[in-house]
């Protein structure tokens, strides 16, 4: 069981940078091509297009010990994890910041969300985060998962295949789960003491 | 007319075909989103959310808004054998109810201004109305969990509401896999529902169910849902297939 709860999962960190990034830049058009040569078409095609980016993530506080911790929310369902609606946080801004951080893993703290807990580990080389571990996560312990797994859905499948099209908008999950920045500031700050 | 903003630290972008629509039109919209972050935003000290959970206010007291989102949570809760909850250790956080029913009620704003061509998305989900530019249903693409910005699936809706809800903790990018144990998770879900609100509050509860989501969706009357699990294969419903777009219909020349 130790040894489930303990299994690391590794994301990338330019992901989440790219995530953060997505979420405040996003004032062009937006294309979904697998080809690049494709890319003029622009997917929605704008009689005017006003951008007016008036909240965005903070970008001023830096990730010290006096920055100013939010209250942990713990998070109610794994959709939350996934799509919970942050306000601007102090949260230290991790796109501008990145390159402030000593070099080594930091550990970030355990924070409670929905079905289990979050707790990410970072490694930091030549002042950039360059992975983010997760040591805990909900799914990660099989006594949290609601899973019946003889239930395997008589229903028709198909393997999944990445495709390329013109359309008018993308579905998606959003990682912008509390939990998750809670535990990543933790380690962040670590990582800048 | 196209219009995009970032509230609650989210990508909102709001696109009316009408073409009397004004700016004005537009930014009731956003002024809407911004005021419901407000009250319910668990990261704002002076919400209403947060008096809750400091005990600050009485029950008798909630606003209008807050009992609402109760009722939808009372709702869901029940809907989902307890699946769904915006309560956890007894603090309220109100997000699962709150995006969707934000994007329902900004689309109520635009539908009660007489707009019949619209689109709008929080952060990936969406209500949409009419039709696009082309005239034609609007072309929905569901992301493709295990490559950002490709997709796995587009469908064609209309006067309905798609949300999505999952991880992107991906298969291929996980550090020590036990492939027994991760071997029938979820990756995400989405789900079509008559609207927004629907979509999102079902995406929430049959995600948290894991592999008998989709089961769940096929239960339900009107929702149908595209299950993408970690071996990249996907379980869908029988009305699913229904507003699929086949591939070489949308492919170039």
């Amino acid at each position: 069981m130790k040894k489930y709860i303990q299994i690391t999962v590794v994301i990338f960190s330019f992901l989440f940078l790219v995530l953060i990034k997505r979420m405040i830049v996003n004032n062009s058009p937006r294309s979904y091509e697998t080809n690049s040569q494709n890319n003029s078409n622009s997917t929605l095609k704008a009689e005017e297009s006003i951008v007016s980016v008036d909240e965005t993530l903070p970008t001023n506080s830096s990730p010290t010990s006096e920055a100013p911790t939010p209250e942990i929310t713990p998070l109610t369902t794994n959709e939350s994890l996934s799509n919970s609606l942050p306000a601007e946080t102090t949260s230290p801004s991790l796109t501008k910041k990145a390159n402030k951080y000593k070099d080594g893993t930091f550990t970030g703290s355990i924070e409670d969300a929905a079905y289990g807990e979050i707790q990410v580990k970072i490694s930091v080389a030549s002042g950039k985060i360059s992975n983010v571990i997760f040591l805990k996560y909900p799914n990660s312990d099989p006594t949290s998962r609601y899973i019946n797994t003889e239930a395997i859905p008589q229903l028709k499948s198909e393997a999944i295949k990445s495709q390329s099209a013109q359309v008018d908008g993308v579905t998606g999950a959003s990682f912008t789960s509390q939990s998750f920045r809670d535990s990543l500031r933790n380690a962040l700050v670590k990582a800048s003491s | 007319m196209i219009m995009e903003s970032t509230v609650m630290s989210m990508p909102v972008i709001v696109n009316v075909i009408d073409r009397l629509v004004s700016k004005s039109d537009m930014e009731e919209v956003f002024t809407y989103l911004r005021q419901t972050d407000k009250r319910f935003s668990t990261y704002r000290d002076e919400s209403e959310t947060q008096k809750i959970n400091r005990g600050e206010i009485l029950e008798m007291d909630y606003s209008a808004e807050m009992r609402r989102v109760l009722a939808l949570n009372k709702k869901t809760k029940s809907n989902t054998s307890g699946y769904f909850d915006i309560f956890y250790k007894g603090r309220l956080d109100p997000a699962g109810i709150v995006k969707g029913l934000a994007i329902y009620e900004g689309s109520k704003i635009l539908k009660d201004k007489g707009f019949h061509d619209f689109y709008l998305e929080i952060a990936g989900d969406i209500q949409v109305q009419g039709f696009n530019e082309e005239g034609e249903k609007w072309q929905i693409g569901i992301e493709d969990p295990f490559s950002r910005g490709n997709l796995v699936k587009v469908v064609k809706l209309s006067n309905q509401g798609i949300a999505t809800s999952g991880t992107y903790i991906r298969g291929k990018h996980i550090y020590n896999p036990i492939d027994q144990i991760y071997a029938d998770e979820i990756v995400s879900i989405t789900v079509i529902a008559p609207n927004v609100l629907e979509a999102d509050r079902f995406a929430t509860a049959s995600f948290a169910m894991g592999k008998d989501g989709i089961n769940f969706l096929e239960s339900r009357k009107n929702l149908e849902g595209y299950m993408i699990t970690k071996e990249k294969k996907a379980y869908f419903t029988k009305g699913f297939e229904q507003y699929v777009v086949l591939e070489k219909s949308y492919e170039k020349d």
